[in-house]
């Protein structure tokens, strides 16, 4: 099974969590390659080294990050990194023919050989809904309505593109990091989710789909739906930590993170895991700010509600004395 | 030095934090006293494991038998082991004759050698302001006001009882537990801070007031005020986690909440915490049950301002009418 997936030296450790509850599930041989652009060889060690009971044989493929523009938008949750799954046809072996792109913020669950060895059935890409299914168009923004209007048109499912199953012998006959480039300049790097919506994009006549609620559920969303740690546990393969993360404080915590906390705690990186989170806890004031937000304009509504009943009960009380 | 905390069970880790932090801040010869009423061997074991380093003896002081009988208003904000205090006088050895009192909840992180040392004056106790001293007569309830505007006056120097320096010599045989029971029964037990109204009650003439951002800092209150951590650090020596505590989920968490940090990674149950901190993180619904209660106000008061709006209008165009 080739597994690739994409990260920086400060995503090592979720990373790894993700890498290691896939290799605590699976029972085929796994070749991970992790496309970087920074990781020493320490560090490429280190990973293979906490691995090293298990069937993974992990591959570093070194990314040249000049070959990816300024342009490209990138914050703080978007590193430039989550672009290099572009790349990946030119880097990976002429030998793989198919492999599963796996965001570094999630926990595998369950043995994926059954998704990886799908027929593709001519699709290039076979990967969930996103969002876990609340991809309806209007839930996207302007630009992203613009780019898929003739998709859309057609019923288009946009996919997430945390969880991929990749066409690779296809998609070399086609494609090359260069198309995406060219997919770049043709909508002027206005992406509202960037590496997302070129890869739907270029792909979308040839998507095909499995559950996401099984192979791609979104841990929020899941949670906001009453579903529960038990019941993640019990039937989801893999569980994706989009937006705000289960090891820091950007927002509320909920019990299905302890799922991914379950896998932190089998990592070397457990302590500093736990440390950086008390840290986020006392530095990120996303909540609080969020929550005073609320109290402010609670209070600012009172104190409307309050000036119209005056104003109701001046003209009731002027009418009455007239 | 001698100190004295009281605690339960399940506050054992809270309390090797607080007393580390003492230790760590006062090297020499320290005498520590716990009140207690459940306490094991194995518990006292491994709190003088914790403190072992710092060379501090340790001497439990069972007072289950003095509090069997008594039915001492407790809530959930309230345990029995706030009274302890109020047996200090008792059941100390002859030999003390001062001490410090201290909540679980404080760090201490300056030297109190100076203020230990310091004359008493005449005063039973020392003590600071409470809250910060920004308590008006308005915080307090009827009750508290009824019994202590006689003895404070409109200036109502209320004193919180989680920081005390403690004339014992002074104070034994004086005051029992007996005085204090007796204040009680005069509160009809409606006592808002039991133990902390009956002290200002009994006491209220001889406190010798000490500065409260050296020796009593409330630590959200004071966040909220502008304090940052640079700033405790100069002027204060111990800190009040009153309210919700830092290793905890019931609030959110600001960065002068550091300092319980730095002194809990001192100790052996570092991790523990960190791990506790993370359970609470996942399992109390405090914050987001706050945030869906907020918006929905926000809803309601947006669609009575709406409504409003629609009578005021119609309510001007009739006026017009007429």
């Amino acid at each position: 099974m080739n597994i690739i997936t994409a990260l920086n030296r400060k995503y090592i450790p979720y990373t790894f969590t993700m890498l290691l509850s896939l290799c605590i599930n699976e029972k085929e041989h796994i070749d991970a390659y992790l496309l970087n652009s920074e990781l020493t060889s320490e560090d490429v060690g280190e990973i293979r080294k906490a691995l090293s009971e298990y069937d993974i044989e992990v591959h570093s493929l070194t990314v040249d990050r000049q070959k990816f523009s300024d342009r490209l938008p990138h914050n703080s949750q978007w590193s430039i990194e989550t672009y290099y799954r572009l790349m990946m046809l030119e880097l990976l072996p002429q030998t793989v023919d198919r492999a599963l792109y796996l965001d570094g913020d999630m926990v595998i669950n369950k043995s994926l050989s059954e998704l990886y060895h799908v027929e593709f059935e001519g699709a290039e890409i076979i990967a969930c809904d996103d969002k876990s299914g609340l991809n309806i168009p209007d839930s996207y923004g302007p630009k992203h309505n613009e780019m898929f209007r003739e998709a859309y048109a057609q019923e288009y499912r946009y996919f997430n593109a945390g969880v991929m199953l990749l066409n690779i012998e296809e998609m070399r006959k086609k494609y090359s990091f260069q198309t995406y480039l060219d997919a770049f300049e043709a909508w002027n790097y206005q992406m509202e989710a960037p590496d997302q919506d070129i890869l739907n994009w270029v792909h979308w006549k040839k998507v095909a789909y499995v559950d996401c609620m099984v192979y791609d559920l979104f841990a929020r969303v899941a949670h906001n739906a009453e579903i529960t740690y038990e019941e993640v546990k019990e039937g989801t393969a893999i569980v994706h930590f989009a937006g705000a993360k289960p090891w820091e404080n950007g927002n509320f915590h909920f019990d299905i993170e302890r799922l991914w906390w379950d896998y932190a705690k089998l990592t070397p990186y457990y302590d500093e895991l736990l440390k950086g989170f008390v840290e986020s806890a006392m530095t990120d004031t996303t909540v609080a700010d969020y929550l005073r937000g609320l109290v402010d304009s609670c209070r600012q509504q009172k104190a409307t509600i309050d000036k119209l009943m005056d104003g109701i009960k001046k003209i009731a009380g002027a009418r009455s004395g007239g | 030095m001698n100190v004295a905390a009281s605690f339960n069970k399940k506050y054992v880790n809270y309390a090797i934090v607080m007393l580390t932090s003492f230790c760590e801040s006062n090297p020499g010869h320290n005498d520590i006293f716990i009140m207690h009423s459940e306490l094991e061997k194995e518990d006292i074991d491994k709190l003088s494991a914790a403190l072992q380093k710092y060379g501090a003896d340790i001497f439990p002081i069972d007072v289950s038998k003095e509090i069997s009988n008594l039915n001492l208003p407790v809530s959930e904000d309230w345990s029995p082991e706030i009274y302890y205090r109020l047996l200090l006088p008792d059941k100390l050895p002859g030999h003390v004759d001062r001490i410090f009192y201290l909540d679980v909840d404080v760090i201490v992180h300056g030297s109190l050698q100076d203020l230990y040392e310091e004359d008493f004056e005449g005063a039973d106790l020392r003590a600071c302001h409470d809250s910060n001293n920004t308590s008006t007569l308005d915080d307090f309830s009827d009750k508290t006001k009824e019994m202590l505007l006689p003895l404070y006056g409109e200036e109502f120097p209320y004193f919180n009882s989680g920081v005390l320096l403690i004339n014992i010599a002074q104070m034994r045989g004086k005051y029992t537990f007996q005085t204090y029971l007796d204040a009680m029964e005069k509160w009809d037990y409606k006592m808002d801070a039991p133990d902390q109204d009956i002290l200002n009650y009994i006491h209220h003439d001889k406190v010798k007031y000490m500065n409260w951002e050296e020796y009593d800092l409330f630590a959200r209150m004071a966040y909220s005020a502008g304090w940052r951590y640079e700033e405790v650090k100069e002027k204060n020596k111990i800190i009040h986690f009153a309210g919700a505590k830092p290793w905890n989920f019931d609030n959110t968490h600001y960065e002068i909440e550091r300092f319980w940090w730095e002194y809990a990674a001192l100790t052996p149950v570092y991790r523990d915490l960190m791990e506790n901190f993370i359970e609470y993180a996942l399992t109390n619904t405090y914050l987001e049950d706050e945030a869906i209660r907020l918006c929905n106000e926000n809803k309601e008061f947006a669609k009575a301002i709406t409504d409003l709006y629609d009578a005021l209008s119609k309510l001007q165009a009739s006026t017009k009418g007429n």
